[in-house]
């Protein structure tokens, strides 16, 4: 196997004294969709914020193609293709939508080619001049999307995209995931919905309570029957 | 008599709004209330009153380095007091507390350096004619001040409102977190933001110098009410606010030295604030004091 795109080497992550990211191993190749799973309060989103440089890392390290950027600012990891979509979309409310998605592009040179979103998510179009405050639900997440896409990402992460939207409007973003990979894009997704998620992922790690409890290719962990139990219900 | 008081009351309260305008940046950008800003003001004026008493540079060389000198003031400020305290993510009262304390700090460097005294610009540099509208003289100097704060203030706006830049600062106003997911170097632009608040501070402190003719190294306490009074008036935060906060406390002042005494002047603005605080607690254009970590 060639040298992975991303890999976190014994991570650990507290916030005061309580230790929420317990020294997680974790690898994603390019090209891969790698599903990151667990119950709330797991440490998933503490990850992606570590890997965005949100959060400090107490030890460990990131490896991100073949560099150490475990002390690397937010905006230098933006700028080499690590992005993120974040829980609650982090959409900027008192913007339009238009400059929401021309921030998208603010580690990016020359003007950012709007057509391409406005081509995959015509709605954000029809929007562009509005408040981003007042876009429903799905059009947010549409948007937090479409906007980490003008960032040129080679890795994009997404934490919880499906989190409070309509099944049917959940469906539309994990096709547009689906597309997104198509495209070459690699994603490291984490998500409650487990079912759906298992579908698109090559691969899935479990995490509870910070420390990782299973891993493996998504076809093994749907029939497993510990995942059944736990996650999908069965 | 009555336009010449507006014109008096628009002069005055543009140099407000000036400094006002600083002061509710670092607020909307940083969350940071800095009570140091008034100690920049008065830094600023000083500065310039260096500048071209002791140097003999002329006035338009003199006030834009007294403004990068007020900036790189702030700046500092910045680096060695709101950048810890922002690490250590401090309570909104530590900032707060800190900067009282540089505050305090510059009041007395100045006092020691330049004594308790009242400083003049010589001000037989300045050309002393009038302007002449109909029955309203404006001297130039005046007519100059508030050009000048009327520019920076447009010119500000405009960077906020147009500019990438702007764009940029107000995505960290409304999350510095969103903005840091979105590749922006928040902790720069917040040094550019304190060293861009304290340059308008320091200008307002030339400008007031210039139009009392009177520099102290206490200006900058009582200023510093004004500019909170104006940005809660116009509303934490805001820019527009704090440009018609900083208007509003001019004309208010001017009004009630015309036709009270001058002895009302400060207790008539701060009864306009109670009333309006009454009125609007969240000030003209504030829409409510919370935003995202
Ligand atoms: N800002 C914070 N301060 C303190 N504890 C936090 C903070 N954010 C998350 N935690 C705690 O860290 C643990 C992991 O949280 P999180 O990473 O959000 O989990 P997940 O995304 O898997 O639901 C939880 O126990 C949570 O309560
Ligand atoms: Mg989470």
């Amino acid at each position: 196997m060639s040298a992975p795109l991303l890999k976190l080497d014994q991570l650990r992550v507290s916030y005061g004294h309580v230790e929420a990211v317990k020294g997680i191993t974790l690898e994603v190749q390019a090209g891969e969709v790698v599903a990151l799973v667990g119950a709330n309060g797991a440490g998933k989103s503490t990850i992606l914020l570590a890997l965005s440089g949100l959060i400090r890392t107490l030890s460990g390290h990131v490896i991100w193609d073949g560099q150490d950027i475990t002390r690397w600012r937010p905006h230098q990891r933006v700028s080499s293709g690590l992005v993120q979509v974040a829980e609650g979309r982090a959409i900027l409310k008192t913007l339009t939508v238009l400059e929401n998605l021309e921030l998208g592009a603010y580690t990016q040179p020359g003007k950012p080619d709007l057509e391409a979103i406005f081509h995959r998510f015509p709605i954000l179009k029809q929007r562009a001049g509005q408040l981003a405050g007042n876009l429903s639900g799905g059009e947010q997440q549409m948007l937090a999307i479409g906007r980490a896409l003008l960032a040129q990402p080679r890795l994009l992460m997404l934490d919880e995209p499906s989190m409070g939207l309509a099944p049917m409007v959940v469906g539309e973003i994990f096709e547009i995931l689906r597309e997104i990979h198509l495209q070459g894009i690699t994603i490291l997704l984490v998500e409650q919905n487990v079912r759906q998620a298992l579908k698109l992922a090559d691969r899935a790690y479990v995490m509870e309570t910070g420390s990782m409890t299973l891993g493996g290719t998504a076809r093994e962990l749907v029939d497993d029957p510990r995942i059944i139990a736990a996650y999908l219900g069965g | 008599m009555l336009a010449q008081q507006i014109v008096n009351a628009i002069s005055l309260g543009s140099v407000y709004a000036l400094f006002a305008l600083g002061f509710t940046l670092v607020f909307g950008i940083l969350g940071v209330i800095n009570l140091s800003h008034g100690g920049i003001f008065m830094l600023g004026a000083y500065a310039a009153l260096l500048l071209i008493s002791k140097f003999f540079l002329p006035f338009w060389i003199a006030i834009p380095v007294a403004m990068i000198f007020s900036g790189l003031v702030g700046l500092l400020i910045d680096v060695l007091i709101l950048r810890r305290l922002r690490q250590r993510q401090a309570s909104h009262l530590m900032p707060m507390i800190a900067t009282i304390g540089a505050a305090i700090l510059m009041t007395s460097l100045a006092q020691g350096l330049f004594g308790s005294e009242a400083r003049r610009f010589p001000l037989e540099m300045f050309n002393d004619e009038n302007l002449k509208l109909g029955n309203i003289t404006i001297p130039l100097l005046q007519a100059g001040i508030t050009t000048l704060s009327i520019l920076l203030m447009l010119l500000m706006v405009w960077v906020l409102k147009r500019t990438r830049l702007g764009q940029a600062l107000r995505a960290i106003a409304e999350s510095p977190r969103a903005a840091a997911l979105l590749g922006i170097p928040v902790e720069r632009l917040f040094y550019l933001t304190s060293f861009i608040a304290a340059a308008l501070g320091g200008t307002a402190g030339i400008l007031i110098g210039l139009s009392f003719n009177a520099i102290s190294p206490f200006m900058g306490q009582p200023m510093l009410h004004k500019g909170i009074a104006a940005i809660i008036l116009g509303g934490l935060g805001d820019v527009r606010g704090a440009v018609l906060g900083g208007l509003f406390l001019g004309v208010a002042e001017v009004f009630a030295i015309t036709f009270l005494s001058s002895e009302y002047r400060d207790a008539l603005s701060f009864g306009l604030l109670f009333l309006m605080l009454l009125w609007r607690p969240q000030g003209l254009f504030g829409a409510s004091a919370t935003r995202s970590a």
